[in-house]
């Protein structure tokens, strides 16, 4: 079961729709790293991503009572995060990033020596950087599919897509990648 | 099924997200196509490596920063923190300036209605010579001249000579213009002095016989002045107790007490000589107390002061055939006189 799913159970919903806000809280305490990550992977920069993400999460504030529970939180939380982000990819009203600059984050590994760490960063940067090239919405679907691990009708919901389009463009993406991460692959 | 039928599927193939169908066509040619197979392979691979990537975790804050966004502190609130704080330094002053004002209001509160009664209190002694003295000049019977006051001098003379503050009597019935320090002194004063002495042991005792005949004069205009305030009539008596020093001042009571001389007018025309008469009252020093029809007369009764009364009766004669009953033996200070008007 992934990172707050148990925030679904039916009190706390019931909470979250009577503007209780420490339940408001708690949704937010469970489900930031998602988000923020999906607006990371998406926009490259940090600064813009956790801007993106509050707005996510302050959407969400707004339509809680909206929320029918037809899918689960973390899939509605999903689905306004990656909205948010294309709409702010599509208009163009950004800071211009340095490809690359932000999304190569490095991730200390407290198990391994000094080329272990260089072996992994450059690749992560690859992956980064392969991802990054993605088209956005290629982009979006091999996120929420292998990084974030929704399930193809969860991204269809998500992205309001057809189940086809959603499988046809995830194998797009995942060739783009094969062919960007050649030299890591066995 | 193709090769590019076939690679198409191959990522729902690893994600089991085929139908049983496809999923068995899908097996059927990757058995017989090694192309389809490495390329199967490289997919795994890749999907492989992208469960390698570490998940981006948000700032440290990132939920308080949301919370602040979500509810933000309501004006008030801040503005409220704004000015108490620190709690230590400004409640306490805050407070203990509120707790200054409050007393402030309440002692003010409690003061003001006390200042009011203590003004109430010194009104009929601070008010009763200026309206002596404002009242006089403006009343319609002029202040008889001293030819025509021979008589009331000479009575009045007679009972200062009983009466103990004979100067101030003096200074208030003369009509002589006052001198420079009486205008300079405040009209309260020489009130606020009669106050503080004594009162004379006669004073307090109704001075009706013994009621000069410059009282009549005093007693329109004071007297008006003190129904105009709406005195009661103890506050009066209790004024002139407390201030024996001013001239004693007929009420209405007295005036009503006073003998009552009844008269009868017998003319030709009753109007003109209810006119005559109306006019001889406004010559006079008399003061007309009232009138009312009465089976084709009319009654008029005058207050006549006693330094007038033989004149008035005299030009009363001269109106018409006059007949008067009950004249006292010696005419008092102030002479009721009931006249019936008729044809």
């Amino acid at each position: 079961m992934r990172e707050g799913d148990a925030a679904d159970a039916p009190q706390f919903l019931e909470r979250l729709r009577a503007g209780d806000a420490r339940a408001f809280e708690e949704l937010v305490a469970a489900h930031q790293h998602r988000v923020f990550g999906v607006a990371l992977r998406m926009l490259g920069n940090a600064a813009e991503a956790e801007e993106i993400a509050q707005e996510a999460f302050l959407r969400a504030h707004r339509s809680l009572a909206e929320f029918r529970g037809d899918s689960r939180l973390s899939t509605w939380l999903y689905a306004i995060v990656s909205r948010l982000c294309l709409n702010r990819l599509a208009s163009g009203d950004r800071k211009a990033v340095a490809h690359g600059e932000e999304i190569l984050l490095r991730i200390a590994d407290p198990c391994g020596g000094p080329e272990a760490d260089t072996e992994r960063s450059e690749l992560e940067s690859a992956l980064h950087r392969a991802i990054a090239e993605l088209s956005e919405e290629r982009r979006v679907v091999v996120i929420l599919r292998d990084l974030e691990g929704l399930s193809y009708e969860e991204i269809a919901s998500a992205l309001s897509l057809e189940l086809g389009t959603v499988r046809s463009r995830l194998h797009r993406a995942r060739m783009d990648l094969k062919d960007k991460l050649e030299r890591f692959l066995p | 099924m193709t090769c590019d039928e076939t690679r198409d599927l191959l990522s729902a193939l690893l994600d089991e997200a085929l139908d049983t169908g496809e999923r068995a066509a899908v097996e059927a040619h990757l058995a017989g196509c090694p192309d389809c197979r490495r390329e199967l392979d490289g997919l795994r691979a890749t999907t492989g490596l992208l469960a390698r990537v570490e998940r981006a975790r948000a700032p440290v804050g990132f939920v308080d920063r949301v919370m602040t966004r979500v509810a933000p502190v309501p004006w008030y609130r801040r503005l409220g923190r704004a000015l108490f704080f620190p709690l230590s330094i400004k409640l306490p002053i805050e407070a203990g300036a509120m707790v200054v004002f409050a007393v402030l209001g309440v002692y003010l509160l409690q003061t003001t209605p006390e200042l009011r009664d203590a003004a109430r209190r010194e009104a009929p002694p601070a008010s009763s010579p200026p309206a002596t003295e404002r009242s006089t000049p403006s009343a319609p019977i002029p202040v008889p001249p001293p030819e025509r006051d021979q008589e009331a001098e000479r009575k009045r003379e007679f009972l200062s000579r009983e009466a103990e503050p004979k100067p101030k009597r003096e200074d208030r019935q003369t009509p002589r213009p006052p001198s420079e320090d009486q205008t300079k002194r405040a009209p309260g004063d020489e009130e606020q002095k009669s106050v503080t002495s004594p009162p004379p042991p006669s004073a307090q005792e109704a001075p009706k016989a013994e009621a000069p005949a410059a009282r009549s004069q005093m007693s329109r205009s004071t007297e008006a002045h003190e129904n105009a305030l709406g005195m009661a009539d103890t506050d009066r008596k209790g004024a002139r107790g407390a201030a024996p020093a001013a001239p004693p001042m007929l009420s209405a009571k007295q005036q009503m007490a006073a003998p009552v001389v009844s008269g009868a007018l017998t003319v030709t025309d009753r109007q003109r000589a209810e006119q005559s008469l109306t006019e001889l009252i406004r010559k006079t020093s008399a003061r007309e107390v009232s009138r009312r029809e009465e089976s084709g007369a009319v009654v008029v009764e005058v207050a006549v002061p006693q330094a007038e009364y033989a004149a008035f009766t005299r030009e009363l004669a001269t109106l018409g055939s006059l007949r008067l009953e009950g004249q006292p033996t010696e005419i008092p200070p102030l002479v009721r006189l009931s006249v019936r008007i008729s044809e």
